[in-house]
């Protein structure tokens, strides 16, 4: 299970669940929107969590997009292995996709190893490169597995999540960290639909900028309390 | 923070390119639309301007479609599917259905192919001699 912000089980919002029993349901247009709905944003976040200047086989690759679209069309065909009580859909989708590209990688660098013999066998991590391996970093381990631990905020900090905002702010925020932009998804969590879409956008402007200027007090605060 | 009115027309563009990506690898899916439209488009020789016109719909709107499911061939449930699809996307029916429907037989025939082919293989294979 992947942890998320604000709490390591968090369930998925309501949306999240639509989405899932329409998969269920074998709504013919469900794959599409879901695809539509997550693509951007996992291949945004494969490229976060493996950069090429760490995984050089992803240069002139289609390797991250094909990551993202497995665990989309996996999903779409296999509904049922997603449980929304366990966690969110990107959450889910995240997972999936990482261990994907892991695979992916290891096999092309499996593939490269017989073209170029690599000089240690026993390398730590087949998917990084000689590059990254010998870049200085302390820590050899699979970034996507640093990324990770980044994302498992401390304990206080994630109980003063839990304390200090709702599951809704919650799950605005996760939208922030995962790079939503659209203004209607924002509006989908916030149950602001009804109101004219210029309303729309400047309430989903003021929630975020409120959470954002909290989470930064918060930050601030678990930095000076050490 | 500077709201954005929305997608920039880079973020639009990357999130097409992403999408049509998609689509194409969906293709090797039975489970997606794509997998019985794009073989029969190429098959006809008809790029995806020319697949949209057919079908009445925008270029943009193309890889969403070829990322539905397939419609389940029984004659109800395809109608159902098909319908869920055009209202969905804003595709009209009739061009869709009659479409899918074509694209459909021209898969039917091609596994049928796919299946003699095996079955000739397997026979050729049968009557080979063996090896000493």
């Amino acid at each position: 299970m992947e942890p998320t912000i604000g709490s390591p089980a968090q369930a998925a919002s309501e949306q999240d669940r639509q989405l899932h029993a329409r998969l269920l349901a074998r709504d013919a247009q469900a794959p599409s929107d879901l695809t539509e709905q997550y693509l951007l944003a996992l291949v945004t976040y494969l490229r976060r969590v493996f950069p090429e200047r760490d995984f050089p086989l992803l240069r002139d690759s289609h390797l991250i997009e094909e990551a993202a679209e497995d665990a989309l069309f996996d999903l779409a065909k296999h509904p049922e292995h997603y449980d929304p009580a366990r966690s969110t859909l990107i959450s889910y989708l995240r997972m999936a996709a990482r261990g994907d590209l892991r695979n992916k990688l290891q096999r092309e660098a499996r593939h490269r190893r017989h073209l170029v013999p690599l000089p240690d066998e026993n390398a730590p991590g087949v998917e990084q490169s000689t590059l990254a391996r010998n870049s200085g970093r302390e820590d050899t381990e699979d970034p996507a597995l640093l990324e990770e631990r980044r994302e498992q905020l401390n304990p206080q900090f994630q109980a003063m999540l839990n304390t200090v905002f709702s599951d809704r702010d919650r799950a605005v925020i996760q939208l922030i960290l995962d790079g939503e932009r659209r203004a209607s998804v924002y509006a989908q969590i916030l149950g602001i639909t009804h109101l004219p879409r210029s309303e729309q956008r400047r309430e989903v402007k003021r929630v975020k900028d409120r959470l954002l200027k909290r989470l930064r007090r918060l930050v601030l605060q678990v930095k000076r309390d050490g | 923070m500077a709201e954005r009115r929305g997608p920039s027309r880079r973020g639009r563009d990357a999130r097409a390119a992403l999408l049509r990506h998609a689509a194409e690898r969906a293709a090797e899916h039975q489970f997606f639309v794509a997998s019985v439209l794009l073989p029969w488009a190429r098959a006809e020789g008809l790029d995806d301007a020319a697949l949209a016109a057919r079908l009445g719909c925008s270029v943009e709107v193309l890889p969403r479609l070829l990322l539905c499911r397939r419609p389940d061939p029984e004659p109800a449930a395809f109608q159902a599917d098909v319908t869920r699809i055009a209202e969905g996307l804003g595709i009209p029916l009739v061009p869709l259905v009659e479409t899918l429907r074509l694209a459909e037989t021209l898969a039917a025939l091609r596994e049928q192919a796919d299946a003699a082919g095996g079955l000739a293989a397997a026979r050729d294979r049968e009557s080979e001699p063996e090896a000493p």
